[in-house]
């Protein structure tokens, strides 16, 4: 029957059918992967500051905190599945390992914990709401802080 | 060619050959004719080429075949009706019922997949996470939010 159509019916039907396709790949992947990025922040009360990239979030933490410095350290983006560990290496020998233990409905679960010199310094488990954020902060770096800003969205 | 009588001019001439001038000027200009050498050279010139032009034309015309002609032309528009109805039953072929059915079947999908997988609208209401469990080596431990977009936030001492 398909020969018998003309070019545009071909094309009308290919466009749903690609449309219909764009669906699929989400349907199979949804709930199995978390885009996970985590941004390393050196919050500080010296000269007043903020970095380009992190214009979104400084406005939302001088809310509750007092610094006047926000500055960008690292910023790394990574794609998890299930209890697939993403690691990333901070200043003085630490380093932040982010697991999505459960990641399904609109919410990810993700057991975070900070290291320094291998031993555990700190540890939490989180129930992130997809495409949301967290930040932790307390480890004191060059005369501030250090805030790692973790953001979740299932994929 | 031009006229040389000063009386008439060559358009004069022309109208009375083709006769279109009035039958007191028609007159006129007979009389003059058999009097004036130039305008009677002028008038004949016209009444051959006159002649000459009608007989063509006429056997032109005798040739064509009006019944032919008539045929094609009737057979031109009843062809065009025929592609304004092939049109519009087109429309409504089989073509149009799969194209029908398929957006159907798209809008069924689309239906069955969403109610399956709700669509992950971004959940802004409410803290932005709920804190299960906190451990390690710390001697204090704040969880807040932001003022505008609820984000949370944990906050440790190092012991």
């Amino acid at each position: 029957m398909i020969r018998t159509l003309n070019i545009r019916s071909k094309l009308f039907v290919m466009c749903w059918i690609c449309f219909f396709a764009s669906f699929l790949p989400t349907t199979a992947i949804a709930g199995n992967a978390a885009r996970t990025n985590v941004r390393v922040i050196h919050a500080s009360q010296g000269q007043n500051f903020i970095d380009s990239e992190l214009r979104d979030l400084a406005e939302e933490l001088g809310s509750v905190f007092k610094y006047t410095s926000y500055r960008l350290i690292k910023s790394k983006t990574m794609t998890l599945s299930n209890n697939q560990q993403g690691v990333v290496n901070l200043p003085n020998k630490r380093s932040l390992i982010v697991t999505p233990i459960k990641i399904g409905g609109k919410k990810i679960k993700y057991q975070i914990n900070i290291l320094k010199s291998g031993d555990q310094i700190f540890g939490t488990q989180i129930l992130l709401k997809n495409q949301r954020s967290i930040t932790i902060g307390g480890p004191k770096f060059k005369n501030g802080y250090l805030l790692f800003n973790i953001s979740g969205a299932i994929k | 060619m031009k006229s040389p009588c000063k009386e008439y001019d060559k358009e004069t001439i022309s109208k009375f050959v083709d006769k279109e001038l009035s039958p007191e000027k028609n007159d006129e200009i007979k009389k003059h004719i058999q009097e004036c050498d130039g305008c009677r050279n002028i008038f004949n010139h016209y009444t051959q080429f006159s002649e000459l032009f009608e007989q063509n034309t006429v056997r032109q015309v005798d040739e064509i075949d009006t019944k032919m002609l008539r045929q094609n032309v009737l057979e031109q528009i009843k062809r065009k009706e025929v592609h304004f109805l092939k049109k519009v039953f087109d429309y409504f072929s089989p073509k149009f019922y799969l194209k029908i059915a398929s957006v159907l079947v798209i809008m069924v999908a689309g239906l069955v997949y969403f109610q399956a997988q709700p669509i992950n609208f971004i959940d802004t209401a409410g803290a932005s996470a709920i804190v299960n469990s906190v451990d390690g080596d710390v001697s204090s431990v704040m969880i807040f939010e932001t003022e505008k977009s609820k984000q949370t936030i944990i906050w440790f001492s190092e012991a």
